[in-house]
């Protein structure tokens, strides 16, 4: 009797596997024994409909900051008590290039969510799978909307507008006898003086390991020197938008000479975000270059931030230059045309917008998106906004098809270049020339003209 | 007899199903697409796939510099590994020596490559941090102070780091290979050298050596492998960077198919890096049997 | 013993000697390893303060560690979640690869069959293909079966493509008398019940041997959860981790506590079932 149950067990695993193997013909029977295996190690995989009208959304987000709050504000409750007929299950990415990467892979498998919080860059990428929503109440609402428009329609609502700023800390400039630079030489001055007055102050704290921070620099500094938020399309139209005398080139260099200044700090490709935010926070780096939602991070770190004071980065040669500065819009929120429940998502958005952003946004460190929804910026921020009223807002775009693709086959990658100008010995005219050339080659290779 | 044979056609045909499945499904028929899309030019989302005949092929060789970069850092791992292999031999050999404690010392050696190893990165990560890091700690404590470098972001030194690293790891692991061979040589044929007054270097060299070539030619062979194919360590320590300084050829192959989206390009390198294994695997065993031969032991 | 005591001591002061050498090589070497998992222990049970203040070197005094750090990993669902995920990837891989792993070894061992060659030629070929490499096409067919972000996606790739358990069973294999199937044969078995009854069982410290050694490379696995499962409840041990790095702002101390608990699971199953994970090593790599 024994032996036989344990034979029947091994005829039923080998059952199982068959049947799930039956699937490389792509059979139904496979993805339901795929489901029922799964099912048991997650409650809530996707089964629309399955119990009465209960729709399921999946809503895909990268930023942590957001995941945070969704919990501690218990949104989906929230929302469930509003609409007891949907529910919807937060899915939280690494971060936004993970989110990208995994986005690719769900795309081709029909995988998608139906909810999705954009990066502006990933609303072209994308724009086959989103759907259109031109004609919602909530897109009149939000101004920016219509300026990321891919082909006239509106793929996306973004919830917050960003602002960059350089952060420091007032009492140690007070100590060093420095103030607030108003061009970019002054600002290399500013840090060089840093360093001159304390060797073991570090001017900039950049955490460089991770390739992404040196975003200020790298992607938004040239749209501001160039004066075009549409940098990046306009560079796909070119066949050597890097030569002398292009923004790129140009804020690239000015990259360069605050690089060479070396007020980066001893090692700052040896640490990540953190750990330079960390250095920032126990007041170790006198200024640190990031958006204004920087600040959560100091505060996780139980920065004291009562010194603490912020400039707009001042990209400009002279003081008679005009004073740009990057506006951008940020976590878009998107709905796949590939979702069974476009209707649901498009309630749970009207839904989000109206009754949790409100308190949310006054949360995080940035503009709101929505016209009709006030946002007082923390002082730190706002002081440095209010000082500055001839600033030129350059709202910055995040390319179109043909940059992509001229960029992925350039492999043309910008964060990493800004770490690689780290290095000693790096040649940023040798490496610009290169980029001019493997650029021309990709664009007839692609036949884009 | 006709009965029982059909029997057994029908009970390996029943049995060698599955397994055979689910090599062709996910082994097999992906490293014959792999060859296919090595010809196509494909984003990896599209529907589209271009063919392009031996282009990927061309530009691998004309316009990827960065991927030679990250070849040549395979091989700073290849090469410190295989440095470390006579190492590992000696320290096989002592513990073969039946002092006491020498069981708990085999198992502490052994140890790091239990461990998990994202962990382990991340652990060493934290060794060796230029802010309060421990390597510069020892170093001081040591009064090295002039030998403390960016450990994990000077392109010279990076990939030094990162191949320390995987050394902790997998020396354990050869010396464990090592002893277990050592330990299956009769303990009579060592003797009767002792006593024929061979010392501990020639009974190495003539009896311990020759007898454990088996393993040693298995160890030179993963270690092949191990270099060539080299991912977690750069990729959770340092992303491959600053720049390509410490990518390696996985690394820079799955970024090229999942960041730069170039399916066809990234199948291309796959390829290239399964003709290299062989490659080297073939003229390693060449000059192990040339060496073997001048050696005098078979 | 007799015959130490006959030698000189010029001789014995040399053998001493050799052994204070070798005792010093091992304890380098035991320094070596233990070093990097000591400091990050240390660093675990420092609060953010002391981190900055002490050296990486020294522990906090006693009295002021702090277990918050650990706190902060063992409270997280997501531990919990990851924990579940690994044990089923475990649980489920180990058994189908047992069962497949010793009855193909038994097929390609005890008969001659018409395909045998091929299969045999098949199974090498699986060896060559490199790993990670082949992910950029293997999740075109795992997304065609409908495993992507399921744990079926892990569990058939692990039961496809690692091939060692093959090795370890032949060599069992064929230490079995054929006289042994033959008689059972004879006593009216058929095939199934035949290997089922009498081979399986004499191959359990194979089995044994291949559980463990799956079992700690299954938990290990970084890529393939990482590739084929990004769906938040489906994060394992080592997947986990990635995450956890990420939320943790710039605190090692609490990093360090998870690695800490995340390297236990795989040291106790060391610590315990070391004879069959250096026996698995070791006959992993005699292929001969």
């Amino acid at each position: 009797m024994k032996s036989k149950r344990k034979i029947a067990a091994l005829v039923l695993c080998t059952a199982l596997l068959t049947s799930a193997l039956g699937g490389c013909g792509g059979t139904q029977q496979s993805s339901s024994s795929v489901d029922s295996t799964a099912g048991g190690a997650s409650e809530n995989t996707a089964q629309p409909a399955a119990d009465g009208e209960k729709v399921t959304l999946h809503y895909l987000i990268f930023d942590s900051y957001q995941a945070k709050e969704f919990a501690e504000m218990d949104m989906v409750a929230q929302f469930e008590a509003a609409h007891p007929n949907i529910t919807v299950e937060i899915e939280k990415a690494k971060d936004s290039a993970e989110m990208e990467n995994s986005l690719k892979i769900r795309a081709a498998s029909n995988q998608l969510p139906d909810l999705v919080g954009n990066k502006v860059y990933m609303l072209d990428r994308f724009k086959d799978y989103l759907v259109d929503l031109s004609d919602m109440e909530l897109t009149g609402r939000c101004p920016a909307a219509a300026n990321f428009a891919v082909d006239g329609k509106v793929l996306g609502i973004p919830d917050r507008e960003l602002r960059e700023f350089v952060f420091y800390w007032e009492d140690l400039f007070t100590q060093y006898g420095v103030s607030v630079p108003e061009t970019w030489d002054e600002f290399i001055q500013t840090a060089q003086a840093i360093k001159e007055a304390d060797p073991n102050m570090i001017p900039i704290a950049l955490g460089a390991k991770d390739e992404w921070t040196t975003y200020p620099f790298m992607e938004l500094m040239p749209t501001l020197v160039a004066n075009d938020g549409f940098l990046w399309r306009s560079m796909g139209q070119k066949d050597t938008p890097f030569a002398e005398g292009e923004g790129i080139n140009k804020s690239y260099h000015m990259y360069e000479d605050l690089v060479a200044a070396e007020v980066f700090g001893p090692d700052p490709m040896g640490i990540g975000y953190d750990q330079a935010m960390t250095l920032f926070s126990n007041k170790q780096a006198a200024m640190f270059v990031i958006a204004g939602w920087g600040m959560d991070t100091m505060r996780e770190n139980d920065a004291d931030l009562t010194t603490l004071k912020s400039f707009m980065l001042p990209v400009r040669e002279s003081e008679s230059d005009p004073f740009r500065i990057y506006g951008g819009c940020d976590n878009f929120m998107s709905i796949f045309n590939t979702s069974e429940h476009i209707e649901e998502a498009k309630i749970f958005m009207d839904w989000y917008y109206e009754y949790f952003f409100p308190d949310f946004i006054q949360k995080v460190d940035a503009l709101s998106a929505i016209s009709d929804v006030e946002k007082e910026l923390h002082p730190v921020l706002q002081e440095a906004l209010d000082s500055r009223p001839d600033a030129e807002v350059v709202m910055y775009d995040g390319g179109d098809d043909n940059f992509n693709n001229i960029m992925a086959e350039t492999k043309f990658d910008y964060k990493k270049l800004g770490v690689e100008m780290l290095t000693p010995g790096f040649d940023l005219d040798k490496r610009l020339e290169e980029l001019d050339s493997a650029w021309t080659k990709a664009r007839s290779d692609l036949g884009i003209s | 007899m006709y009965r029982l044979s059909t029997k057994r056609s029908v009970f390996i045909g029943l049995s060698l199903f599955i397994p055979v499945i689910l090599l062709l499904c996910f082994v097999i028929y992906p490293a014959l697409d792999l060859l296919r899309m090595s010809f196509y030019r494909w984003d990896g989302v599209s529907v589209e796939q271009t063919f392009i005949g031996l282009d990927n092929y061309v530009r691998l060789f004309k316009e990827s510099p960065d991927l030679w970069l990250s070849l040549r850092n395979n091989l700073i791992y290849f090469v410190i590994h295989t440095l470390f292999i006579p190492l590992e031999l000696m320290f096989a050999v002592m513990l073969t020596k039946k002092l006491r404690g020498s069981n708990i010392f085999k198992s502490l050696t052994f140890m790091p490559y239990i461990v998990n190893g994202v962990a382990i990165a991340y652990a060493f990560s934290y060794f060796y941090s230029p802010i309060n890091g421990a390597f510069n700690n020892i170093l001081t404590l040591l009064g090295l102070e002039n030998w403390i470098r960016n450990w994990l972001s000077d392109p010279a030194i990076v990939n030094l780091t990162l191949a320390s690293v995987s050394v902790w790891r997998y020396s354990g692991y050869h010396v464990v290979l090592f002893f277990a061979a050592l330990q299956s040589i009769p303990n009579d044929i060592l003797e009767a050298a002792t006593i024929d007054g061979a010392g501990a270097w020639q009974q190495f060299w003539r009896i311990q050596l020759p007898s454990i070539s088996l393993v040693i030619d298995f160890t030179l062979f993963q270690n092949v492998r191990g270099a060539l194919q080299m991912f977690d360590i750069p990729f959770v320590m340092t992303s491959g960077g600053p720049g390509y300084a410490s990518s390696t050829f996985t690394l820079f192959t799955l970024d090229t198919a999942f960041k730069f989206d170039s399916f066809g390009m990234a199948s291309t390198m796959a390829i290239a890096i399964i003709v290299l294994i062989v490659l080297v695997t073939l003229v390693q065993n060449k000059v192990v049997a040339v060496a073997r031969r001048k050696g005098g032991f078979s | 013993m007799k015959d130490a005591k006959k030698l000189p001591a010029s001789y014995t002061r040399t053998q001493q000697l050799k052994k204070a050498l070798i005792y010093g090589v091992f304890l380098v070497v035991a320094l070596c390893v233990i070093a990097p998992i000591i400091v990050i222990f240390f660093a675990s049970v420092k609060d953010m303060k002391q981190m900055a203040s002490l050296s990486p070197l020294l522990p906090p005094p006693l009295g002021e560690w702090t277990v918050s750090n650990y706190m902060g990993v063992l409270g997280s669902d997501q531990l919990l979640i990851s924990f579940r995920n690994s044990a089923i990837l475990v649980v489920i891989s180990v058994t189908i690869n047992i069962l497949l792993g010793s009855i193909t070894a038994f097929c390609l061992d005890r008969f001659e069959f018409r395909f045998k060659k091929l299969v045999f030629t098949l199974f090498m070929l699986g060896m060559l293909v490199p790993t990670h490499i082949t992910e950029i096409v293997r999740f075109k067919v795992i997304n065609g079966v409908g495993a992507y972000n399921t744990l079926m996606a892990p569990i058939i790739i692990y039961a496809a493509s690692d091939l060692m358990q093959l090795y370890i069973f032949r060599q069992f294999v064929s230490k079995i008398p054929v006289s042994l199937d033959e008689s059972a044969m004879l006593d009216g078995c058929g095939y199934f019940r035949m290997f089922w009854s009498i081979i399986f069982p004499l191959l359990a410290p194979a089995s044994a041997t291949l559980a463990i050694i799956k079992s700690v490379d299954v938990i290990n696995d970084m890529y393939i959860p990482y590739l084929y499962m990004p769906k938040a409840n489906l994060r394992t041990l080592t997947t986990f981790l990635m995450d956890f790095s990420g939320q943790t702002t710039g605190s090692w101390q609490k990093l360090s506590a998870a690695v800490i608990v995340i390297m236990i699971p795989t040291l106790l199953l060391y610590l315990f079932f070391q004879k069959y994970i250096f026996a698995g090593i070791v006959s992993g790599a005699s292929k001969e």
